[in-house]
């Protein structure tokens, strides 16, 4: 048994693009989360992780906003991409490996992940370096 | 035939006339470059050269990052660099789903090895490529692992 494609695009829109999934859910009409929060890590958050596990803390670090209205690709074959770069605050000191990266609701703090998932080549965060995430990335639900 | 003071003055103007002409006296023997190859074989060599100033360095250092390719520039010189001229350092995200962890793993590591030949190819900042190789590797990945 698996979930259609088409099911698994509505699922993705609803939640990345806040998009109506025609005769099944609206987005929220009280306080609907305007934007997805995206973090970096330094190691895999799991299943059973929030957004702060393993989150870096080179210095100047913060979450970054996408918008669910404009943010992110109409999803295809159960595929969503940012619709620009995601890119974080440059680096004014300390270090570490950027490898995962999760998506979750905005606010801060030990918020429960979306979708979370590597991120390839690892980037070496630190003074002067600005970490993006391209266009390329893809989130699945497949 | 000593052309140091020739090499370094194309090395800091980027000059690719020039400097294809002393490269062709210098090292005929050797693959000539094309305009876009010959300006990415200048910034390579800027980087290491300890004869370019460090500003140009500097500034080589972070284009060739930004173009996705391997900078010379010595560890110790890097955090300097990155003050003067902050890189941007691109990453792309993989978020594999399934119920079957092995499955997601062998995935995952299939679209994250298309990732690295794309970056090894200098095109990793080209995305509608990149997410091409990513999806081929997906499908060839569940071809494996399911027959479909």
């Amino acid at each position: 048994m698996s979930i259609s494609d088409s099911t698994e695009n509505s699922i993705l829109n609803l939640v990345f693009s806040a998009t109506t999934w025609a005769n099944y859910a609206v987005n929220a009409t009280a306080s609907p989360e305007t934007n997805i929060h995206v973090a970096l890590q330094t190691a895999d958050p799991t299943d059973s992780g929030t957004m702060s596990s393993s989150e870096t803390t080179y210095t100047s670090y913060a979450r970054v906003n996408v918008a669910r209205s404009t943010g992110w690709s109409t999803a295809t074959t159960g595929v969503v991409s940012p619709a620009s770069n995601i890119d974080f605050p440059a680096g004014t000191g300390g270090s570490g490996t950027i490898s995962f990266f999760s998506t979750g609701k905005t606010g801060g703090g030990t918020t429960a992940i979306l979708w979370s998932g590597a991120v390839s080549p690892t980037i070496a965060a630190g003074n002067g370096v600005t970490p993006r995430l391209t266009t390329a990335t893809t989130i699945s639900l497949d | 035939m000593y052309h140091s003071r020739e090499l370094v003055a194309c090395l800091e103007a980027v000059d690719v006339e020039g400097m294809r002409r002393l490269w062709g006296q210098v090292a005929p023997q050797f693959p000539q470059h094309d305009d876009a190859g010959m300006v990415a074989a200048i910034h390579l060599a800027r980087t290491k050269s300890e004869l370019v100033r460090f500003r140009l360095r500097a500034y080589s250092h972070a284009w060739l990052i930004d173009h996705g390719y391997p900078s010379l520039l010595p560890d110790e010189l890097k955090p300097r660099a990155q003050r003067i001229y902050p890189v941007i350092a691109s990453g792309v995200g993989i978020s594999v789903n399934s119920r079957y962890p092995e499955v997601k793993s062998a995935v995952t590591l299939a679209m994250t090895g298309a990732v690295l030949e794309a970056e090894a190819d200098g095109r990793l900042t080209d995305a509608p490529f990149v997410r091409g190789r990513m999806q081929e590797a997906r499908r060839y990945a569940v071809k494996k692992l399911f027959g479909r």
